[in-house]
């Protein structure tokens, strides 16, 4: 039986490399990604499970790295929203301006990303399934929408839209 | 960050769970199985859920299992680590997704276990009222004299009062239910979302209600109460999940019916504070009679579904989200629905 005490070395998979890290095995996977691994676009926002903004992949499933203690997800492939550079939802949030302040962009970004690489063909039904585990607080909805029917017409070999 | 250290220990079987719990608490340690962590972690950063040594139990393969054993065709099994969408994402599982669907929001629902949701410290455990309502069982180990573990395999209406009342040290390691119940009562079909006969306005809207996704289906009512029916051969089953604004909140009321063998069963969350089998609604409604009830007019069979909930006698749960009496109307409501849904034709069927 694997235990991990007082700091405990571990090998995280993240964004298809293996870091080091020291932790301790009270320490959550978005403290390592953020202060160990210095990937702060995954945000610490509610703490609580509640908003997103810490929503990052773990083997390709979308969960929230706030209450997901580092040790236990050693061993399996981490993505953070910096693995995700030129998705085509990252473009969809580009082009139609799905974000405000922008601090839950991320997270709404792994979540959409995830989504897509599921069901490319996600009707609005199954988007706001999904992407109602995201808390926007500028109520930027609208944008979001857009930035997800325009990264569905990339997905799905609509090619470039019109500016 | 959690304030205070903790040790995290990843057991491969079950006696070394079970062991490694023995061995912390001779230790004079709180040991705590943990399973997804959503509670686990959110509480401990508050204080509320403090622990020595967490033991991870994900690992163990007897609480993986999902769908009929090999070695008991007789009884359809979900392991306690099982995460909550691994069963609302597979095909065929009807109320049971239903009832699992409605816990967290999706993307919490791929961290959330079963054995977390219903032994967790959070009350409202919609996850155990399908196995509450079809007499399912619970397997789990426990530690015995001289640090072994033991494995036992009771009906969860013996052991379910509140909570999940286990030995010291019991570690769920699944639950189940008779296999033959899922094609019966028609828990193996796709729900379809339904106006209740009767009522007017609970149609959900195109895109709005239950629908069929490519894993199996999943639930996208942002507002106002959800509704799923399914009929089998031998029987039928009603859900109804009220919230107090959006979708993604804990329960007003949950309510899971089932009609088995011609007779009704009742199985509520949120309205009572905890997960109860309604057996006293249960043996009033079927006293009178479903016909019965049906038949009656408005007036009468209101009342009749009131004397049968307040028959269960115990004190609606009151709080910021809903007063007593709320919770109350809604529990009436969603069972007389459940009725009408139940009986005749007119369930809506499944699609």
């Amino acid at each position: 039986m694997k235990t991990y005490d007082g700091q405990a070395k571990l090998n995280l998979t993240v964004n298809g490399e293996v870091r080091t890290v020291w932790v301790a095995p009270a320490d959550t996977l978005l403290w390592a990604v953020r202060n160990r691994l210095g990937l702060t676009g995954s945000k610490l926002g509610c703490e609580n499970g509640d908003c997103g903004a810490c929503t990052v992949h773990v083997n390709g499933i979308p969960i929230k790295s706030c209450y997901t203690l580092a040790v236990d997800v050693e061993g399996v492939e981490i993505t953070t929203i910096e693995g995700l550079s030129g998705s085509p939802v990252q473009e969809g949030f580009r082009k139609e301006y799905g974000f405000q302040c922008g601090f839950c962009t991320s997270g709404f970004i792994m979540n959409g990303h995830a989504l897509l690489q599921a069901e490319p063909t996600a009707d609005v039904a199954t988007r706001v399934d999904w992407l109602q585990s995201n808390i926007c607080r500028c109520t930027g909805y609208e944008g979001i929408e857009k930035a997800m029917d325009h990264a569905q017409v990339l997905i799905n070999g609509g090619g470039e839209l019109e500016e | 960050m959690i304030p205070f250290e903790l040790t995290f220990r990843r057991a491969e079987t079950v006696d070394e769970a079970v062991g490694a719990w023995v061995e912390a608490t001779n230790a004079g340690q709180t040991a705590l199985y943990y399973g997804g962590g959503t509670e686990i972690v959110t509480l401990a950063r508050d204080n509320k859920r403090p622990a020595d040594v967490l033991i991870d139990y994900k690992r163990i393969p007897d609480t993986w299992v999902c769908g009929i054993d090999g070695d008991d065709a007789d009884t359809w099994w979900v392991g306690s680590a099982v995460r909550l969408n691994t069963v609302v994402d597979t095909p065929r599982t009807g109320l049971i997704a239903c009832c699992l669907s409605g816990v967290a929001d999706r993307t919490v629902r791929n961290s959330i276990t079963l054995g977390g949701n219903i032994c967790g410290m959070l009350p409202y455990r919609e996850g155990v009222l399908p196995f509450l309502l079809l007499d399912g069982t619970v397997t789990y180990a426990h530690p015995v004299d001289g640090g072994e573990s033991e494995v036992a395999t009771k009906p969860i209406n013996d052991l379910f009062h509140k909570k999940l009342k286990l030995p010291k040290g019991g570690l769920v390691l699944s639950f189940g239910i008779e296999a033959h119940l899922l094609a019966d009562v028609g828990l193996d079909q796709a729900p379809s979302g339904t106006a209740v006969p009767g009522e007017e306005g609970l149609d959900h809207e195109p895109g709005i209600g239950l629908h069929t996704g490519s894993g199996g289906y999943s639930v996208a009512a942002p507002y106002g109460p959800l509704t799923a029916v399914g009929s089998g051969p031998r029987g039928k089953w009603f859900y109804r999940r009220h919230t107090k604004e959006p979708r993604v909140d804990y329960p007003l009321v949950t309510v899971a019916m089932a009609v088995v063998s011609g007779s009704v069963r009742v199985a509520v969350a949120g309205a009572w504070g905890y997960p109860v089998r309604a057996d006293r609604v249960e043996d009033a409604l079927n006293a009178t009679g479903m016909d019965a009830i049906v038949a009656m007019d408005e007036t009468d069979r209101r009342g009749e579904i009131k004397r049968a909930v307040d028959a269960q006698e115990i004190q609606f749960k009151q709080d910021m989200r809903g007063s007593r009496r709320y919770r109350r109307e809604l529990t009436i409501q969603a069972i007389e629905d459940g009725v009408l849904a139940l009986t005749g034709d007119q369930s809506g069927g499944t699609e």
